[in-house]
């Protein structure tokens, strides 16, 4: 675990520069793969900042009003750098609302976007397990296997690699079908990591419960791969179209 | 006979995930937590550290109340920036039961004296030779520990300063 970065006389989460450095990546891949389904690059890239930005700020707003009685009486408690102080649920439905409700004003029609930002999308899903591992998140169980790592005073299944792992497989599988993707690439990617934090939730160690009883991580990822299956049952009978939606009126 | 093969990757797709997602049930929440450790969730590692009174704390000892647990320095200038904030949250809690053990990364006791009578600060104040920082692998200053009145850690914070709602708002969390 290297949880924390020295760059000269800062001290920076090793994770907060992977997610950031994940984004950056994924938003570049999005703005480049944009052109192949007919949409402004720009527009699609514009579209991920505006959700990163309004998730930030919409996770932060959760937060306060989840402790309003006491950051009422604190305003400056509101734009303090305290990373913590997120709600991330809230910040990502503001987030994905946010850059789906840009990319319609900018009428960038859903299907080509949500294929523009499919292979980034799949990036970072492969980035996010190692700044998991960097920050001791989303841990193992006790394993005794040659590959287990030293964590949390327990040698453990290295579950966030398995889930980088299985992110890349997902990737390198869009890229070899790309082609007989097109128009479904999307629903696979998020099928494919779906299907990966399925099975990775079954060695997890992380009491996150629903119920009491079944895994969070879990129950979240089978959600994610029924709706990337009906999304795929529901692209795959239609004819895919590049272009906005001007074009695709 | 044709078979609708979108229908199947639905009916496949629900079944299966809700088949793993049934193997992955925990009957025993419990034997998740694991041993001692520091992350959240986990309960916090045992120490036992003298105060600058000479008065020896036991992190056992305050089993039942919520803790805080700040490692600090002097010359960390985040650490110096939320003092303050906690003497503020924990003049506010104390009579809830309220326990913050700062624990001050080995430097002299007349430095940390002097830092203390600056700040005024009246919470319980400790200096460790680097044995209870390496036991909950402090990286950074500050970092704080927020642990609940089971002794487990519901919250850490590897980075600062903290604001005072921030301060706040966990220790309400703890004290739910």
């Amino acid at each position: 675990m290297y949880r924390h970065l020295n760059i000269g006389p800062a001290v920076v989460e090793t994770a907060l520069i992977l997610y950031l450095l994940g984004f950056y990546i994924s938003g570049e891949v999005a703005r480049r793969h944009a052109k192949r389904h007919g949409l402004d690059g720009n527009a699609v890239q514009n579209a991920l900042i505006i959700g990163l930005l309004v998730g930030i700020i919409g996770a932060r707003l959760a937060y306060i009003f989840q402790h309003w009685a006491i950051y009422r009486e604190d305003l400056g408690g509101w734009i303090s750098l305290t990373p913590q102080a997120l709600a991330i649920p809230a910040g990502l439905l503001a987030g994905t609302a946010a850059s789906l409700g840009y990319a319609y004003w900018r009428k960038l029609a859903l299907r080509p976007f949500l294929e523009s930002i499919a292979p980034g999308l799949g990036l970072f899903m492969v980035i996010l397990g190692l700044a998991l591992l960097a920050r001791g998140g989303a841990f193992g169980q006790a394993s005794d296997l040659p590959w287990a790592i030293d964590l949390w005073g327990e040698t453990r299944h290295p579950t966030q690699l398995y889930a980088s792992i299985g992110g890349a497989l997902t990737l390198g599988a869009w890229w070899y079908w790309r082609l007989s993707l097109l128009g479904r690439g999307f629903a696979f990617i998020v099928a494919g990591n779906a299907l990966t934090w399925l099975l990775v939730g079954l060695l997890l160690a992380e009491p996150e419960l629903v119920l009491n009883t079944y895994r969070t991580l879990q129950v979240v990822a089978w959600a994610a791969l029924v709706a990337a299956t009906l999304g795929w049952a529901w692209w795959s009978q239609l004819p895919y179209q590049p272009g906005n939606l001007s074009q695709t009126e | 006979m044709k078979v609708n093969w979108t229908a199947f990757a639905v009916f496949a797709a629900i079944l299966i995930g809700g088949l793993i997602v049934w193997l992955g049930r925990v009957d025993d929440p419990d034997a998740l937590i694991g041993p001692p450790a520091p992350r959240s969730g986990a309960p916090a590692p045992e120490f036992s550290l003298v105060d600058l009174n000479g008065d020896t704390h036991t992190l056992a000892d305050y089993r039942g109340q919520p803790v805080i647990i700040n490692f600090w320095a002097t010359w960390c200038p985040p650490c110096r920036a939320e003092m303050p904030d906690l003497q503020q949250v924990y003049e506010k809690y104390e009579d809830d039961g309220l326990v913050i053990l700062a624990i001050n990364q080995s430097e002299s006791p007349n430095t940390v004296e002097d830092f203390a009578d600056e700040y005024n600060l009246t919470f319980t104040i400790m200096i460790d030779n680097f044995q209870v920082s390496d036991t909950y692998e402090v990286m950074a200053y500050p970092s704080t520990y927020f642990i609940d009145r089971a002794g487990r850690i519901q919250h850490a914070e590897f980075s600062g300063p903290m604001s005072k709602s921030f301060i706040e708002s966990q220790v309400l969390d703890l004290l739910d």
